[in-house]
């Protein structure tokens, strides 16, 4: 979804969370999960909320998952 | 944004320990709580911007966004050289506003002020006394029980 939604952003790993960059903005809480370092942890769609609406790329990326309609 | 949405304001201070040094971090923020379609609880953060928490019910939801603002903290401060280097990562994690959530947290202000929209079982302040605010201190330094705090959280009116 980010790659069609927010071209260019970048993110970085840091000790509890993923953090995303994207035009100037960050959104610093994409957990990793209770046990830090796994591979593919399940977010919360709640977490994907804030982030879409906080980049406001929401219309985007309802298009692209279900779950956040 | 689901029909059953507040604005609520909130007040954490908390000592942030980083490398070589423990913050005194005090934040005044505004955050939207909302009823969603399945049946869970969850806080939006207004400002700061970047970060929810959410639950099973509302309780789980103020736990869950107490955890994610610290989590952004604690990754701070593990990753801070210096005490200088976390007040300004800090102080812009928590400039940044979650603009589309702001206005709906202005527009569900307007609805509880004109008597339309009201939040049971939490008490409410006026949200003009508690405007968007952080401090940092260097608490080793000025280390003192004044700085203890326990979390506020109120429906904004």
């Amino acid at each position: 979804m980010l790659d069609r939604c927010a071209p260019g952003r970048t993110r970085k790993e840091r000790e509890h969370n993923w953090v995303v960059m994207y035009r100037g903005l960050t959104y610093p809480r994409l957990p990793r999960g209770e046990q830090g370092a796994r591979k593919n942890p399940e977010i919360q769609v709640g977490h994907v909320k804030q982030m879409v609406r906080h980049f406001e790329i929401e219309a985007c990326a309802k298009s692209q998952i279900e779950l956040l309609r | 944004m689901s029909a059953n949405t507040y604005p609520l304001v909130f007040a954490f201070r908390d000592a942030i320990v980083g490398k070589g040094f423990v913050a005194d971090v005090a934040v005044q923020g505004r955050v939207l709580l909302t009823d969603e379609a399945d049946g869970d609880v969850w806080m939006f953060g207004v400002q700061p911007g970047g970060v929810a928490g959410g639950g099973g019910n509302r309780s789980e939801a103020f736990h869950e966004f107490k955890k994610s603002y610290l989590s952004v903290l604690f990754d701070s401060a593990a990753e801070c050289a210096s005490f200088a280097d976390f007040e300004s990562d800090v102080k812009r994690f928590f400039s940044e506003v979650n603009a589309p959530n702001e206005k709906v947290w202005l527009n569900a202000l307007a609805a509880v002020r004109e008597g339309k929209l009201s939040l049971p079982n939490l008490g409410s302040t006026n949200a003009d006394l508690w405007p968007p605010s952080i401090e940092i201190r260097h608490l080793d330094q000025q280390a003192s029980p004044s700085a203890n705090a326990f979390d506020m959280i109120r429906e904004a009116a």
